[in-house]
């Protein structure tokens, strides 16, 4: 078991390695473009794919529900807000800077709605982000509907899209982003066992001395910070969060520290792997989140049906 | 008694009916801001009755009575107006046409994508204005202007073009503003792509080192595209040959109207100023 394990992670690393390579080298450009066009591309991608994998797998468990995926609390309906008023102010280059403010109301939002009553907890959470991501929704489409000529934009957001061209500066601005993503990321991985814990259930995990509301708490504002990230850069790319995690624990099991390394990994690898397809299978670049959903709806039927 | 009141009513509504026919002189509706100025140019204008909000130049046209925008025109309002024929434009305007057709009113769709199609245009505009030979006149005058106009020198700047930004968009020599360019002595990086208007990458920007760079879009200014990552190098952002709106008025090359020539004349200053 063990061993077969390593080799499923040695075929992973293999496959990772090639599409990173078949990524940055493909129509061989030159090493100029590799640099200053092709690696912050990878960055972003890589970033997005990390952060939506890990991040999924914690909701899953979080909110105790194997249909939670990132966007589930709503925050990337706000960053998409956020993003789609900067397009309508004519403020293209602060559409991140929009989207990651629009997230940060959200969550304080969904957060004050999710303690009404005096209690926190994981199903009004689940209820006030739901609420409070379709409100913003609607917004969205009445200011789409109010705004045709920025459909491409919009589009874009709501779609997915890695194509996001940096300045000079704003590349600087997300080296730091970057470093700063992979520290909550981590901060994330060392809540594992208690994640793990969770998975028993509330009373068990409280009765041995967690404590649980504090931990959801927790968890949902770096996640939510996090996920805000991605919209703010990259857009709404769907599936990640939700497949990759159950993928991972088909295939390596149900450890929560596993799945949560392997599920950043594996969500990054994978996205880098839909947006090289997203890039080059036609003449014109199509939107990430419909090849995320093309390659790993099939590919999620192949492992439950192996799993079964 | 009824009978007659009856007949009497009858007639007083066949007679009413037959004062609204009487009313001849026509009515247009434009919904499409290249047919506004394709009918200003014929001298057909009078009779416009309502236009969208993009219809925006003459001056004369921009103050009718607006049917909403081009994307969300309202069918009441122009059904209000009472017009003979209403021009209407490609794209979401079909569903348009079909509707008021369904209302029994006459539409006619004109929706230029290249310079011959924009004479084509012209001709059809004018026998529905029943002006035909003005129309074959002026479409006439039109395309001899425009050969006048044409670029012969063997200067052809390499030229991007981008008329969106996020993601970035360029456009193909098969389109109208793509021909423009062509007539005005540019040469199209993107002369051959799978659309006409199409998403690009920005790779292939920077590969091509395109000399000039037209912006037709709000919203973004030269030190935007020069700060660009990996853009610096491009001969357009080294020797500052960025030009964007305030350098060039959109509507003259991304409209398929008779200011194309306005369109050519800006566009080879821009080109060989130099």
């Amino acid at each position: 078991m063990k061993s077969r394990i390593i080799f499923r992670i040695f075929l992973f690393l293999i496959f990772a390695a090639g599409i990173i390579y078949l990524y940055l080298s493909f129509r061989s450009p030159t090493s100029y473009i590799v640099a200053q066009v092709r690696f912050p591309r990878l960055m972003l991608t890589f970033i997005c794919g990390f952060i939506l994998g890990g991040v999924g797998s914690v909701y899953q468990i979080m909110l105790n529900n194997p249909l939670a995926e990132p966007y589930i609390l709503g925050v990337s309906s706000g960053a998409a807000l956020g993003g789609v008023v900067a397009i309508i102010l004519g403020l293209y280059l602060l559409i991140p800077l929009f989207a990651f403010i629009g997230a940060l109301i959200l969550i304080l939002i969904v957060w004050y709605l999710a303690q009404i009553g005096g209690f926190f907890s994981s199903t009004k959470l689940l209820l006030s982000g739901i609420i409070a991501g379709m409100f913003c929704s609607a917004l969205i489409s009445l200011l789409l509907y109010l705004n045709q000529e920025e459909i491409g934009s919009i589009i874009g957001i709501l779609m997915g899209n890695l194509g996001h061209i940096f300045s000079v500066q704003e590349w600087e601005v997300f080296r730091i982003i970057i470093v700063g993503s992979l520290l909550l990321m981590f901060y994330l991985y060392t809540l594992s066992d208690k994640l793990n814990i969770l998975t028993s259930g509330d009373l068990i995990a409280s009765s041995l001395g967690i404590e649980v509301r504090q931990l959801r708490r927790r968890v949902f504002i770096i996640s939510s910070i996090l996920v805000g990230v991605t919209v703010a850069y990259a857009g709404i790319i769907g599936f990640v969060g939700l497949l990759v995690p159950h993928i991972i624990r088909m295939l390596f099991g149900n450890d929560q520290r596993k799945v949560f390394l392997l599920s950043s990994f594996g969500g990054a690898i994978f996205l880098v792997f839909c947006d090289f397809l997203a890039m080059h299978l036609t003449a014109i670049e199509i939107p990430v989140g419909v090849i995320t959903a093309f390659i790993g709806c099939p590919f999620f039927i192949y492992c439950f049906a192996r799993n079964r | 008694m009824r009978m007659i009141v009856l007949i009497l009513g009858l007639v007083l509504l066949f007679s009413c009916s037959i004062e609204q026919n009487e009313e001849s002189s026509p009515r247009y509706v434009v919904t499409s801001p290249e047919v506004g100025e394709i009918i200003y140019a014929l001298q057909g204008a009078a009779n416009i009755v309502g236009v969208t909000t993009e219809v925006s130049y003459p001056e004369e046209l921009a103050v009718l009575p607006k049917v909403g925008e081009f994307g969300t025109v309202s069918r009441e309002k122009i059904i209000a107006l009472r017009p003979t024929i209403v021009f209407t434009s490609g794209l979401e305007q079909k569903m348009l046409a079909q509707d008021l057709n369904k209302a029994g009113i006459e539409t006619v769709m004109i929706y230029p994508q290249s310079f011959t199609e924009l004479l084509a245009g012209i001709r059809e505009i004018a026998t529905h204005l029943d002006i035909e030979e003005r129309g074959i006149a002026y479409a006439d005058s039109l395309q001899q202007q425009i050969e006048d106009l044409r670029y012969t020198g063997q200067q052809r700047p390499r030229v991007y073009l981008e008329i969106y930004g996020t993601p970035i968009m360029s456009v193909s020599s098969n389109s109208f503003i793509g021909e423009i360019v062509e007539l005005a002595g540019g040469n199209n990086i993107f002369d051959t792509l799978p659309r006409d208007y199409s998403r690009v990458r920005a790779e292939d920007v920077i590969n091509n080192d395109p000399e000039i760079i037209i912006i037709t879009y709000p919203g973004v200014t030269p030190e935007g595209i020069r700060s660009r990552k990996g853009w610096q190098n491009i001969k357009a952002c080294q020797e500052d040959r960025i030009y964007g709106i305030e350098d060039i008025d959109p509507d003259i090359i991304l409209r398929a109207g008779p200011r194309i020539t306005d369109g050519i004349i800006t566009l080879k200053r821009l080109f060989h100023e130099q």
